[in-house]
């Protein structure tokens, strides 16, 4: 075979610059238009889930909120939970057609639906005493940690002494997980909810429930006598001092840290405890609704003595979990007016959650800035400081108009002691 | 799936981020506006040079963790090349393609001073028109 020579041909800079120009237009033609301009509202990000991943990017963890909004909940000398419940069930009896006192019309329209649900937050917030739960806050998170940890029996007897009401809440809470979901909406086939309800019920009929925190399970049992976390004592409270309702709740979630710190290093079981906190915000809003159920007598005592309430008590308005699950697919069986309770205690929960991430989101970003921008202006500033001086360093004595030779001995007297002297 | 959505009055993860960019934009220092005097002494500026510009972007890539010249074992710095390259490209625009377009309101104050067979004559009054100009950056 002949030999080869590669032909030389190079190109001049007008061809060169051609085809450059050409190879960089196409390639920015094959860029993808950016399909994320217009995503729609209920494909986006979930507001709890941005705000957290802002505070994160921010260096903050958003432990503090959980804690407040804890302290806000379960406060037993603050009104801020029976003001939601109060508005929950006036929601839930405003779709129902039922405006208190005294109107009950089945076929209300939307409007209509709509002023009732006003009317009776006005209502209902003038007849009932706005303490009506304070007393019973601590039954009530005593009762979260039963729906979270289990078991039926055994060391969740201490909590709550009454069998039938602890079977309901593990029943219930099997059959609340994910009804409610404040992060963007995972896909999930409806036979895998099935096996997790299936996999919860066990686990917490046994007691020993499998947690997925930092992307690993761990698998956590009550205490022997978990009433420490509501009495006192025990290793992470003072035994003089009986813990608040929302500090029983932490002290759960020191229980979990701990636990997992036998399983793991210092550092993960901080990220299991901090995780757990997201855990048990969430649980708790998927369970409120159950949670109350046994106490609000008051409400409906109110409710039952007016004449469009007569009949209507708490089963028929705030639905067990388990019906809304399985009649949420069921138009027929009145899946809005069944869930109305729960979405309306449960969405205002999570305002309120949102406001405090949001308040906190605000106020570490403004400190970032101001600092960022003090420290840019700070740079800026020595920069151009340090740039005159240099300039006048070495053109001390030389006007701005003198001639460049005037100005290259000045720039060159600082090196007289080597170069010796410059002459003009 | 969930079976109870959240309120869409408070999916408003998007109104979070406009927000926050909104402070961002708020919060940022504005430039403030040269004298006249500023202005007048830019005569004596020496004017865009490409070169300096790298030397001076180049001195500061330490601060970035950038290493400056040859790399080990003799290899260019192809970063040092690519920010002569940007350097010269943006400094030659500025230069060659760049056009400054200047307008000033009405109402400049305008005074003159003349002559006629009657003696010498002062006017002042103001410009009743916008005028425009055009300049080039250097």
């Amino acid at each position: 075979m002949a030999l080869q020579i590669p032909v030389s041909s190079p190109l001049t800079e007008a061809q060169a610059e051609l085809t450059s120009k050409i190879g960089s237009m196409k390639s920015l033609l094959s860029i993808d238009i950016d399909t994320n301009l217009n995503i729609p509202k209920e494909d986006q990000i979930s507001t709890y889930d941005y705000l957290i991943k802002v505070l994160r990017a921010l260096g903050v963890e958003p432990e503090i909120v959980f804690n407040l909004f804890l302290d806000k909940i379960f406060d037993q000398a603050g009104t801020f939970l029976e003001e939601k419940v109060l508005d929950a069930v006036a929601d839930s009896l405003g779709e129902k057609g039922i405006q208190l006192p005294n109107t009950n019309n089945p076929n209300a329209t939307e409007n209509q639906k709509s002023d009732y649900k006003e009317s009776n937050k006005l209502y209902l917030r003038g007849v009932v005493p706005a303490t009506f739960l304070q007393a019973v806050k601590q039954q009530i998170a005593k009762n979260l940690v039963i729906m979270i940890f289990g078991p039926k029996n055994g060391p969740s007897e201490s909590l709550n002494s009454d069998p039938s009401e602890r079977d309901r809440l593990v029943e219930e809470a099997v059959c609340g997980v994910n009804l409610f979901s404040i992060s963007s909406d995972p896909i999930v086939k409806e036979e895998n909810v099935e096996y997790n309800r299936i996999a919860l019920r066990q686990q917490l009929e046994k007691g020993e429930v499998v947690f997925e925190v930092s992307c690993q399970d761990v698998k956590i049992t009550l205490p022997e006598e978990p009433g420490f976390f509501f009495e006192g004592g025990g290793q992470f409270s003072q035994s003089s001092q009986l813990p608040t309702p929302s500090q029983s709740l932490q002290l759960a979630v020191e229980y979990v840290k701990n636990q997992a710190q036998n399983i793991n290093n210092e550092q993960n079981s901080n990220s299991v405890g901090k995780s757990f906190n997201e855990i048990l915000i969430t649980k708790m809003l998927n369970y409120m609704s159950s949670l109350l159920f046994p106490f609000l007598g008051p409400i409906f005592s109110v409710v039952q003595s007016t004449p469009a309430g007569n009949g209507i008590d708490a089963s028929s308005v705030a639905y067990s979990n388990c019906d809304i699950a399985d009649t949420a697919g069921d138009s027929s069986q009145n899946p809005v007016e069944k869930q109305s309770f729960f979405k309306s205690l449960a969405n205002a929960l999570l305002k309120e959650l949102l406001r405090l991430l949001l308040v906190l989101a605000v106020k570490e970003f403004k400190r970032l800035v101001a600092n960022y921008f003090a420290r840019t202006a700070i740079e800026k500033q020595r920069r151009r400081v340090e740039k005159l001086r240099q300039k006048f360093e070495i053109f001390k004595g030389v006007s701005d108009t003198a001639s460049k030779a005037a100005k290259y001995a000045a720039a060159a007297a600082a090196l007289v002691s080597i170069l010796g002297q410059i002459p003009n | 799936m969930a079976v109870i959505g959240i309120d869409p009055e408070l999916q408003k993860s998007e109104e979070v981020a406009d927000f926050l960019l909104f402070m961002l934009k708020e919060d940022r220092a504005p430039v403030p506006k040269p004298s006249i005097q500023q202005i007048l002494l830019s005569k004596t500026r020496p004017g865009l040079n490409a070169q300096i510009l790298i030397s001076s972007i180049t001195s500061r890539f330490e601060e970035a963790g950038i290493p400056t010249g040859p790399l080990a074992g003799g290899t260019p710095n192809v970063m040092e090349n690519l920010i002569k390259v940007i350097c010269e490209e943006i400094v030659s625009a500025i230069q060659s393609d760049m056009r400054i377009d200047i307008a000033t309101d009405a109402g400049a104050i305008v005074s003159a001073s003349g002559a006629n067979a009657g003696g010498p004559v002062v006017a002042v009054g103001a410009t009743t028109a916008p005028h425009t100009a055009s300049g080039i950056a250097s």
